[in-house]
């Protein structure tokens, strides 16, 4: 089969899938609005990065002030690690981001990735809107 | 040839484990589709050419150093370990939408593995274009055509 007929088959294989309209970072699938990332994450908090480390392992690991939470209550203080891969998520030093966490397997402690549904705030006002309505806000508390 | 993890590798990125049975076949499929695309569109040789390390398709596709595995835990297309970047995965979400999912994804992660860049750069998944995977009107207009594999809002 020549591939002229197979880009074909493309077309065709394809026309019955429909991608979302919204941008992507990483080779995976933004969620797009905020309810499907919600209900995804483990946690969801607003958080300034305070400082980045590179760990041994190549993932990276934020330190967050954080100043709000939805679905469990956080620690104000918190780590959020990246994975190693060309999905990581980039945390700048200095950015606050409406964050999207999941549970880390076996070490404990939460970590994200690109198309998850982070959102830099400045961006961000949609999802806090929606947040505010529609989140199960929990307390930020902070360490002794 | 690149390596498909059928239980005989260990990868050394973490958490990344051997490409269940049921998707093997689309994996292989795959495989010997990219090795036709290297024979049938000379633009695709020619844009591995250009990224940083240099390489063309062919010569990725003839690397057994290359290991493709698979994230249990993932469910987006694929991605290429950092730290270990002859490692990649293919995951659930291109073998569910099919083998033409997993070969885009496929040429995508070895332009990676070529030195294409991550985050925002969409040179890796520009190779998906240039393998005759999706259109150049895609690409000029940035609106992505959901009837071919290609999308050009995808960076990293």
């Amino acid at each position: 089969m020549k591939l002229n007929s197979l880009f074909s088959r493309i077309a065709l294989t394809l026309a019955i899938a429909l991608l979302p309209a919204a941008s992507f970072a990483c080779r995976c699938i933004d969620p797009g609005p905020t309810a499907p990332a919600y209900k995804k994450a483990a946690a969801v908090m607003v958080g300034k990065v305070i400082s980045v480390r590179k760990n041994a392992d190549s993932t990276v690991t934020a330190s967050l002030q954080v100043s709000q939470g939805w679905k469990r209550d956080v620690s104000a203080l918190l780590d959020v690690s990246t994975v190693a891969t060309t999905c990581a998520f980039p945390f700048e030093e200095g950015k606050e981001y409406v964050l999207y966490v999941r549970d880390l397997p076996v070490s404990g402690g939460y970590s994200t990735a690109r198309c998850m549904g982070n959102v830099a705030i400045e961006d961000a006002a949609q999802a806090l809107a929606w947040l505010k309505r529609n989140g199960a806000a929990k307390q930020v508390i902070a360490k002794p | 040839m690149i390596q498909i993890n059928i239980a005989d590798h260990v990868s050394p990125h973490t958490g990344w484990v051997f490409v269940p049975e049921r998707w093997r076949d689309q994996l292989r499929w795959a495989r010997t589709n990219a090795f036709r695309i290297t024979r049938e569109i000379p633009s695709a040789n020619r844009y591995f050419k250009t990224l940083p390390n240099g390489r063309t398709l062919t010569d990725l596709l003839n690397d057994s150093t290359i290991w493709i595995n698979h994230d249990p835990t993932s469910s987006d297309w694929g991605a290429t370990s950092i730290p270990h970047p002859t490692e990649m995965s293919i995951d659930s979400l291109s073998f569910r939408w099919g083998r033409w999912s997993v070969l885009a994804t496929l040429v995508h992660e070895l332009a990676h593995v070529n030195g294409a860049p991550g985050g925002n750069d969409k040179s890796a998944e520009e190779a998906v274009l240039h393998c005759g995977m999706g259109r150049q009107s895609e690409k000029t207009s940035g609106r992505n055509d959901p009837r071919t594999p290609y999308n050009p809002g995808i960076g990293g």
